[in-house]
Parts: structure tokens; C-alpha cells; sequence
């Protein structure tokens, strides 16, 4: 690199550290509740557009040699999410939920991946030269069906005035528990549809086996984290510890070609369930550092993102259209089969429709694992991340005016103040 | 120790069974974070296992790079190792942020000439006997034969430079693990770092030297380059802390965090701007404890909580990269050089302690802090061998073997010099003492210490 280029490569990291500053300040996070947006609008969209930015070989600032760089933080990133998703399944919390919700969870998560996964595979066919179908293209519908799936935080206190504070309590546990299933979607695809890369290695198992070294790998990872942390002898050990075991569960499950946020989570909830000493630390301890990693992340998800190409774009609105109408039928369904107390399907489906930053999570942590260079992961990837701010907008479309400003809490939020403490 | 040990084994089964899914050369995707999180896990167990036998945490780091580094067990290979030099790079930056930080010159103004002559009386009988030491043996090895005694001379000075490296990162990580303060403790921490300022220093010198003795070698620089090397290190460095010092006035939030990504930022265009993190970190340490109103000691605290990560992952890398192999081959000659380094340090201080009447009790025990050698010495004896073609390559092996012996004993001397000064532990009640009380009035509330086991860190503070 030459001496200007580097001039050019440390003012833009200088100035997205400066931005990530900015953005982090207790104020800015005071205007997303004013203003009634999500951390993905707020946050999440200026990193991936400085990221996509800064990529640009005019530029020059986000390189190939600085990108080889930020990989393993950007690893990490995804092994630390995955663990904080994964510590949310303390199954003594999970059997405190009033009966027949774990149905509602169930059919809010799965009914809009199925709708997905089916609009999706058609939008590919419609999307890829005939004679190149082949099974990826459901592989990277389904890819896109886990992502139908997280939905970003709600707020109790104001749903509470629009529909009860019952209603709107089960609603948030919704939201705390869905990522899961996007989660496990992944978990599946990438047990069933083993990445390319992987052809190197001297393990040739089938997809069964691969189920099994995932969930053992993950069990065992929960099992190893929780000896190291209750070996730490004090708060600094254990934070060192925490960051070595997300760093060793994020390696270890891409060594094996296998998902590295599903391996992390399932560490993670293991870890939760296993007897700590103190859990809410731990958390605490997760969450911290979260909105900063979350923030590199998505620098380098934008640095990696193509918005140039047409069919991400055209993908989007099949994308939100069939989460849409999955979170509907989803709710119409629940009202059925779901606890006494919930609000009407529209009521409902609009609650649950805004896309939780975990959605961009999966979708990147697909690409990852096939490759960035196949042309559908890209086009999922745009989708995703113009399907995000399509959905804000039709939310406000269908909700007739401007939420009022608790409307929807930032999904940080939703990790830094709820999600360990759900209000009762 | 047991745990430990079992949870090291544990640790590096999973890591070779992640490892034997690849064929044997082949590293994979994610080999750099698999590295991070085994050394990271393995060296802390290795450290109490280390801790258990009465021997520092921080020889267990080292011997744990060792063991599972390229040279031995192989867990780690060559190109993980290189993967891990930003981590590296920017652990050596916080390293050095922390030794500035620990430096108050104008607490340290009356001792500045006796620090200033020990570390020159030191550095100079150590460099003249390991010099006539070189002198006389180069004859002796294969690879020196042709040389003329003007080469010669030219050869045992680069030599003799980098063997009187201290080592800064060793004798802050000991200070870190022992919570230790007292007056060994800062002289000991001021004079490796000015020690270490000269080392870099005449070694840009000695370069010079040797280039004009070896014609052929081609010239990467001269003292312009030396110029750009040492004031812009300072100079961004100084810079760095000032921006620190603002944000914390300022924002005062996520301070660790942050003082992370500048010093990523800095390690990711030192390599190329050819900017010394070491430098780039103790100016800004320096800075931020003497100029600005923000205590240095703050910015300890803010970071407190990286520093064993830190000082793990940065040892054992560091430990990974030594060169077991070369050590071997050098072994009696690598002692004998150790050997006279540590006699010309001590009669380098014995005049000092002649000449100011230095007690005792704080020379003897401020010596042992003078032999650990650890990243300079590297770095350094790194540079001879990809610098001066073969002569420079067969050099550094000798130098090698040397580092090694220091690297491995100095840390083990210094921290028991460290416990019979009685100063280890004392770091907790010292914090609240006056030296650093004169800034609290500008930060408010005053920062306390690192919490109690097991409370949860209190958020960051600084706002005046």
C-alpha cells in the first residue's frame, strides 16, 4: 500500500470509529425512541452504507488486506450474537410462560419462513437462467425463510395502551424467542446443504451425522464455556474467558464448515441453563460490548454488500410481501390455537412485522458459509437489507400516520434493557 | 492446577479435533479466531497451572505459545501465528499506553538523572561485553570467516544493540499481575522505558553502520527514515492522546472500547507508515498522564479489563514465536551471552548506586527488573535477520537463543524481586493516594479501583 493510500485507509477507519461514537451516545439513542425507529434505520443502515462506500475501488478505503483484517472480529461478531441469542433459552424462564404461547411462538416463527421460503424459491426461478436450477435454489430460499423470522423489539408500554397489558407482554416473548427458529432454519441448511469450501476437508459425512457433530459440537462448547467461567477467578478472568470461548466456538464451527452464529447460540443456551453463579452478569457482560461489535459488523457487511445488482432489489419487495402475509397468517392462526387474551390478526401481524437486525445477522452468516461470490447469497443479502427499511415503511403505510414515539423500541434497546428481564 | 490442567486439555482436544477436518497445511476458514480464542483460553489455564508452582502467570503465557506454537506441537501453525500480528500489534500499543500512563514526569523529575545514568551505565557495560564477547567469537563460526575485523566490529554492535534491550512489556505485565506499586515498581517502569527509547534509538545507528560496512546490503532508509520513525511515532502517538483526552471530557462513555479502535487503527497503518506501536502507545500514555487533564490512571482503569486478555494473547504469541530450534543449536553461547549481559548491567548499576547512594533494598531489587527481554529484543533481533542478508540471518539465531534465555528466566527474577520489596498487592491502596488525587478534581466522579470480585464494573465515569 502506498503512503497516501494509507492516509486515505486510516482517516476512514478514523471516521467510522468517530461515527460509531456518535452513534452510540445516549442521545442518539434518545432520538430513535423520539423519532419511533429501529437501530437498523438509525444505526445499522449509515454503517452499511459507509461500509459499501468505503469498499468502492475508488475509495479505496475498506481493502481486501483491511478486510482480511476485520475478518476475525467480524467472526467474532457473529459467535458473540449467536451467544447472546443463544442465553436468552433459560428453559426455567421458557416454562414460566403462560400455556399454549410456545404455540403462538412456533406459528409467528414458522408460518412467515414457510410463506417465504415458497415466494422466494418462485422469485429465484423467475430470477436465475432456467438451465442453471438446481437445489441451491432451495437452499437459498430457505436461507432467506430464517430470516423471515426475527422480529425486532416491541414496546410493552405502548402496546399495553392499544391492546391490554397481557397481550402485549405475550407479544414481546414472542419477539425474545423467534430468532431461535431462524436460527435452527440455518442450523438446517447448513447441515443439509454443506458449503462448497468444505470439499478440502477429510470429514465426508452425511447430513445426519452433520446434525450430529452441530448439536454435540454446541453442547459441548456450552459445557466447556461454563467450566472455563466458573474456574474465573474474578470479573476481568471472566470477561478473558468469555472472549476466548466465543472466539474458540466461532473458529471451531468454521474450521467445520458449519454456522457460526447456530453453534455459538446453542453454546449459549447451554450455558444458560447450566447452574451460574451469576447469570445476570453474564449477560450484562454479553450485551456490553454488543452495539459496538454489532456496529463492525455491519461496516463489513456493507463492505461486502452489492447494491448494484437489480435482482436484490427485485427480490425485497417479494421478501417483505411474504414475511407480511406469513405474520398474518400466522396470527389468524395463533388467535386459534393461542392462549385466551391475544390482540386481532392485524393488530397482531403489524406488532410483529418490523425485522429484527438479527434477520442481517443470518443472512450474512449464510453468505459466509456459501460464499459471498454466489450471485443468489448476494441478492438474498440486498433483500434482507432493503427489506428492512420496505418493511418500516410499510408498517407506517398500513398504521396510517407516524407511530407515536414508543412505537418500536430499537432492537439494542431490546437487547441492552429488555431481554433480560422481561416485564411481568 | 488440576482444573486447569484438565480444562487445558480440554481446550486443546477440541481444538485438534477442529483442526484434523482439515488435511495437514490446509488452515481453513476462521483460522485466525480459533487461534485467538485457543491461545487466549490456553494461556490463561497455563497461567494458573504456571501460578500454582509459585512461577509467574506470565511465564506460563510465554511457555504456553511455546509448547503449542509451530516449534513444538504444532496446534498453532506459522500462518495462524502471522494472522495474529494485528491483535499483536495492538496489544503491544495498550502495553505501551499503560507504561505511559504509569509515568508522571514531574513525580519522577527528581529521579530522572539517577534512572537516566543507571539505564546508560547499564545498557553501555552490557553492549561492551557482549560486544568484545561477539568480537572475539565471530572468528570462531562458519558464517563470519570472510569477515574483516572492521566487519566484524560492525557485526558484534548490531548485535551487542539489541541484546541490551530491556523489556517494558515484561515488567508492566509483572507490575499488572501482581498489583504491584512502590518506589521499585516506578523506577523499575521508567527506567525500561527510557532504556528501550535509547535501544531504538542507536540501533537506527548502528544500521547505518552496517550499512556502510556491508556494501551490498541494500539501504532501506537513513537518518531521515529514522527521523519519520521515531518523532512520528511520537508525534501521532501524542496526537492519539489527546484525541483520547477529548473523548473522554467529552463523551466519557465506552472508553475501552474506544481506546481500542484507535490503537487498531494505529496498528493497522503503523506497518506500512512504519510507526512503532510501543512509541505511538507511550507518548500517548505520556501525554494523557502529563499534559492533559485526564489521568493516565483512568485510562488504566478504563482498560483494566482488557489487560489480561491482552497481556495473554501478546505473550504467547510472542512465546510462539520463539525459536526453540535456534536456541537449541546456540545454546552454550547464548548463555554465555545472557550471562555477560546481566554482569554488564549489574556493574552499570553498582556505579550508578556508587555514584547517587542508592539504598540497597531498591538497587538489588530494581536490577532483577532489568533482565527480562521480551517484544523489542524480538522485534529487533526480527529486523537483523530479514535486514542484512546472511550474515543477519545466522546472527539472529544467536540473538534468539539469548532472548530466550531472558525471556523465560526475567519474568520469574522479577516478580520475586517484586514480592520480597513487598510492593505486590499494593497497586489497590496506592490508587486512592495524592499522586493521582491532584487530577480527581477534574473528573468527576472519581473513578475507584477495579470493583470487588464479582460486582459488576461500574459504567465509565468522566465527565467533568
Amino acid at each position: 500500500m502506498e503512503s497516501a493510500h494509507v492516509a486515505q485507509v486510516v482517516l476512514g477507519l478514523a471516521a467510522a470509529l468517530a461515527l460509531a461514537v456518535v452513534l452510540a451516545h445516549p442521545r442518539v439513542k434518545a432520538l430513535e425512541d423520539r423519532l419511533g425507529v429501529t437501530v437498523l434505520l438509525s444505526s445499522g443502515l449509515p454503517f452499511l452504507v459507509l461500509g459499501a462506500v468505503f469498499a468502492l475501488p475508488s475509495v479505496g478505503i475498506l481493502t481486501t488486506e483491511v478486510r482480511a483484517d476485520l475478518q476475525p472480529a467480524f467472526e467474532f461478531g457473529l459467535g458473540w450474537i449467536g451467544f447472546v441469542i443463544g442465553i436468552q433459552m433459560d428453559v426455567r424462564r421458557l416454562d414460566a410462560l403462560p400455556r399454549a404461547l410456545g404455540t403462538v411462538i412456533v406459528t409467528e416463527s414458522v408460518v412467515p419462513m414457510v410463506t417465504t421460503v415458497i415466494f422466494c424459491t418462485a422469485a429465484f426461478a423467475g430470477l436465475t437462467d432456467l438451465l442453471v436450477l438446481d437445489e441451491t435454489i432451495l437452499r437459498d430460499a430457505l436461507v432467506l425463510g430464517a430470516c423471515a423470522a426475527p422480529t425486532a423489539a416491541i414496546s410493552v408500554p405502548f402496546l399495553s395502551r392499544r391492546m391490554g397489558e397481557r397481550a402485549a407482554s405475550m407479544l414481546y416473548e414472542v419477539t425474545l424467542v423467534d430468532e431461535v427458529a431462524g436460527l435452527a432454519l440455518l442450523g438446517v441448511c447448513a447441515v443439509v446443504f454443506r458449503p462448497i469450501s468444505a470439499g478440502a476437508a477429510t470429514w465426508a459425512l452425511p447430513s445426519s451425522a452433520w446434525l450430529l457433530v452441530s448439536a454435540g459440537l454446541g453442547v459441548v462448547l456450552g459445557i466447556v464455556t461454563y467450566a472455563l467461567i466458573r474456574s474465573a477467578a474474578h470479573r476481568n478472568e471472566e470477561l478473558a474467558l468469555l472472549l476466548g470461548a466465543v472466539a474458540l466456538s466461532a473458529g471451531m464451527s468454521r474450521q467445520l464448515g458449519l454456522s457460526v452464529p447456530v453453534i455459538c447460540a446453542l453454546a449459549g443456551a447451554m450455558l444458560a441453563n447450566l447452574p451460574l453463579r451469576d447469570p445476570d452478569g453474564l449477560r450484562r457482560t454479553l450485551e456490553t460490548v454488543e452495539r459496538p461489535l454489532y456496529l463492525v459488523f455491519l461496516l463489513v457487511v456493507g463492505a461486502y454488500w452489492r447494491p448494484g445488482e437489480w435482482q436484490g432489489w427485485a427480490l425485497a419487495p417479494v421478501f417483505v410481501l411474504a414475511r407480511a402475509i406469513g405474520k398474518y397468517l400466522g396470527a389468524m392462526l395463533s388467535l386459534r390455537v393461542g392462549p385466551a387474551g391475544l390482540p386481532s390478526p392485524r393488530e397482531m401481524a403489524l406488532a410483529l412485522m418490523p425485522q429484527s437486525p438479527a434477520s442481517i445477522v443470518l443472512i450474512v452468516a449464510a453468505a459466509m458459509l456459501y460464499g459471498p461470490s454466489e450471485a443468489r447469497v448476494r441478492w438474498a443479502t440486498t433483500a434482507v437489507i432493503v427489506g428492512g427499511v420496505l418493511t418500516e415503511l410499510v408498517i407506517r403505510t398500513l398504521q396510517g400516520g407516524g407511530p407515536s414515539p414508543e412505537e418500536s423500541l430499537p432492537a439494542m434497546l431490546k437487547y441492552q434493557r429488555d431481554r433480560g428481564a422481561p416485564p411481568r | 492446577m488440576i482444573r486447569a490442567a484438565i480444562l487445558l486439555a480440554l481446550v486443546a482436544a477440541l481444538t485438534v479435533s477442529a483442526r484434523s477436518f482439515l488435511p495437514a497445511g490446509v488452515d481453513g476458514g476462521g483460522g485466525a479466531i480459533l487461534a485467538f480464542g485457543f491461545i487466549l483460553l490456553a494461556a490463561i489455564q497455563m497461567g494458573h497451572i504456571f501460578h500454582a508452582l509459585r512461577l509467574p502467570h506470565l511465564t506460563g503465557f510465554l511457555v504456553c505459545g511455546a509448547v503449542f506454537g509451530p516449534q513444538v506441537l504444532g496446534l498453532l501453525t506459522e500462518s495462524m501465528v502471522n494472522d495474529l500480528g494485528v491483535i499483536k500489534r495492538v496489544a503491544v500499543g495498550l502495553i505501551a499506553l499503560s507504561a505511559g500512563c504509569e509515568l508522571n514526569l514531574r513525580e519522577l523529575r527528581p529521579r530522572l538523572r539517577v534512572v537516566g545514568t543507571i539505564a546508560a551505565l547499564g545498557s553501555l557495560l552490557a553492549a561492551g561485553l557482549i560486544w568484545t564477547f561477539l568480537f572475539f567469537l565471530l572468528p570462531q563460526l562458519d558464517w563470519a570467516v570472510g569477515m574483516s575485523p572492521q566487519q566484524r566490529a560492525v557485526v558484534a554492535l548490531v548485535g551487542a544493540n539489541v541484546l541490551i534491550a530491556l523489556s517494558p512489556a515484561v515488567v508492566i505485565g509483572i507490575v499488572s499481575e501482581t498489583r504491584a506499586a512502590g518506589p521499585v515498581t516506578e523506577m523499575a517502569l521508567s527506567l525500561v522505558v527510557l532504556a528501550d527509547l535509547v535501544v531504538v534509538l542507536t540501533f537506527s545507528l548502528t544500521d547505518g553502520l552496517a550499512h556502510s560496512a556491508f556494501p551490498l546490503i541494500q539501504a532501506t532508509g537513513g537518518a531521515a527514515s529514522l527521523a519519520v520513525h521515531i518523532l512520528g511515532s511520537l508525534a501521532i502517538g501524542a496526537l492519539l492522546g489527546a484525541v483520547m483526552a477529548l473523548f473522554i471530557a467529552r463523551v466519557g462513555r465506552k472508553v475501552g472500547l474506544f481506546v481500542f479502535g484507535l490503537l487498531f487503527v494505529i496498528a493497522e497503518a503503523g506497518g506500512v507508515w512504519h510507526l512503532d506501536p510501543l512509541l505511538v502507545g507511550l507518548a500517548a500514555g505520556l501525554f494523557l498522564e502529563n499534559v492533559s487533564a485526564v489521568s493516565g490512571r483512568l485510562v488504566q482503569h478504563e482498560t483494566e479489563s482488557a489487560s489480561l486478555p491482552t497481556f495473554a494473547v501478546f505473550f504467547a504469541t510472542v512465546g510462539a514465536e520463539i525459536h526453540l530450534q535456534a536456541f537449541v543449536d546456540v545454546a552454550g553461547w547464548a548463555l554465555a551471552a545472557a550471562a555477560l549481559r546481566a554482569i554488564g548491567l549489574y556493574f552499570g548499576l553498582r556505579i550508578a548506586v556508587w555514584r547517587y547512594k542508592i539504598e540497597p533494598t531498591l538497587w538489588k531489587r530494581l536490577y532483577l527488573g532489568m533482565l527480562p527481554q521480551a517484544g523489542v529484543a524480538l522485534a529487533l533481533a526480527l529486523l537483523v535477520s530479514s535486514k542484512f542478508g546472511a550474515w543477519g540471518e545466522h546472527l539472529s539465531v544467536l540473538l534468539f537463543g539469548t532472548i530466550v534465555v531472558n525471556e523465560l528466566t526475567g519474568p520469574v527474577l522479577w516478580r520475586s524481586s517484586l514480592i520480597r520489596a513487598g510492593e505486590v498487592g499494593r497497586r489497590d491502596s496506592a490508587a486512592s493516594a495524592a499522586g493521582h488525587a491532584r487530577r480527581a478534581s477534574t473528573i468527576a466522579p472519581v473513578v475507584p479501583e477495579p470493583p470487588p470480585e464479582r460486582t459488576p464494573a461500574p459504567e465509565t465515569t468522566t465527565r467533568p
